[in-house]
């Protein structure tokens, strides 16, 4: 029987999900050098409700992720048995390890700061010049956007990333597990541009710092 | 004349919420460790191989943005 893994933690970081996996598959994990994966039999992964698995598999990485830094899998990712996990886990033993240390009490917030219709709509009949610098200039205002609230929230954020996405930049601030309400609350009273909408969400595993930079 | 300052929609990770549920899906479909080539869906029970799993391990934006590449019209599907 394949297997739906879910995610990887330290093995230190007890804690199983309450939430049964995958189509009401239990929950069981592998523990293999210092690593934990979690994974359930994916024999109901169907691609036919995509969308409700997907909200089950995240159910499970909100149980161990609520007391753990994790390093998720995409879902959905199937492996064909446990010695195919070990395997995995044995190849990226090292790089799973560094991150899920460094990353230990930390999690991801992210920032979606986009321009509204009207602004970010460029006149249909335009040179190409005018093109250019209508574009150039929504950037500018998002970057701008983008750097003040890095600026006012610097108190608490431990690094910060940042990438143009089609409809705006998303910028991921990585912060102390324990500092989420005060984030929220700090980011929350910063007045934006009427112009802009700026969606702030999270805890998310801090999936954008597994790498050092 | 300037418009009124706004503020930022703070939104979580509970499925209950339009706007987080869209958040939910995204993370779950794009973010995170990929092993590529070891994965495998069934549909109607077929094996949908590699070349499938790249438009349905995606996010909706993702995905449209594949179909325009490829001049296709999404469809929606529930």
């Amino acid at each position: 029987m394949s297997l739906l893994v879910y995610c990887v933690t330290e093995t230190s970081a007890v804690n199983r999900p309450s939430h049964s996996g995958v189509g009401g598959m239990a929950v069981e994990s592998v523990e293999h050098n210092g690593l934990r994966c979690f994974l359930s039999e994916s024999g109901s992964v169907t691609g036919k409700e995509v969308r409700d698995d997907a909200l089950v598999f995240h159910r499970v990485l909100n149980d161990i992720f609520h007391l753990a830094a994790i390093i998720p899998f995409r879902f959905p990712t199937i492996l064909s048995d446990r010695s195919e996990v070990i395997a995995h886990l044995t190849e990226h033993s090292k790089e799973y390890t560094s991150a899920l240390s460094r990353l230990r009490d930390l999690v991801q917030m992210e920032l979606r700061i986009q321009l509204k219709e009207s602004a970010a709509d460029t006149p249909a009949k335009t040179s190409g010049t005018e093109y250019l610098r209508n574009i150039q200039a929504r950037r500018a205002k998002l970057e701008m956007a983008a750097q003040e609230f890095r600026q006012l929230g610097a108190g608490q954020i431990k690094a910060w990333r940042q990438r143009e996405s089609s409809h705006g930049i998303r910028c991921f601030a990585l912060i102390d597990r324990t500092a989420v309400i005060d984030f929220q609350r700090e980011i929350g009273n910063i007045p934006i541009q009427s112009e802009l909408t700026v969606r702030l969400s999270g805890p998310w595993p801090a999936t954008q710092f597994l790498n050092e930079e | 004349m300037p418009e009124a300052p706004n503020s930022v929609l703070i939104t979580g990770t509970d499925p209950a919420d339009e706007t987080s549920l869209l958040d939910i899906l995204d993370h779950v479909l794009n973010a995170g460790v990929i092993i590529r080539g070891n994965l495998v869906i069934s549909l109607a029970g077929v094996d949908l191989v590699y070349v499938g799993l790249d438009v349905i391990l995606t996010s909706v934006e993702t995905a449209f943005k594949h179909m325009k590449v490829e001049g296709r019209t999404p469809e929606r599907i529930k």
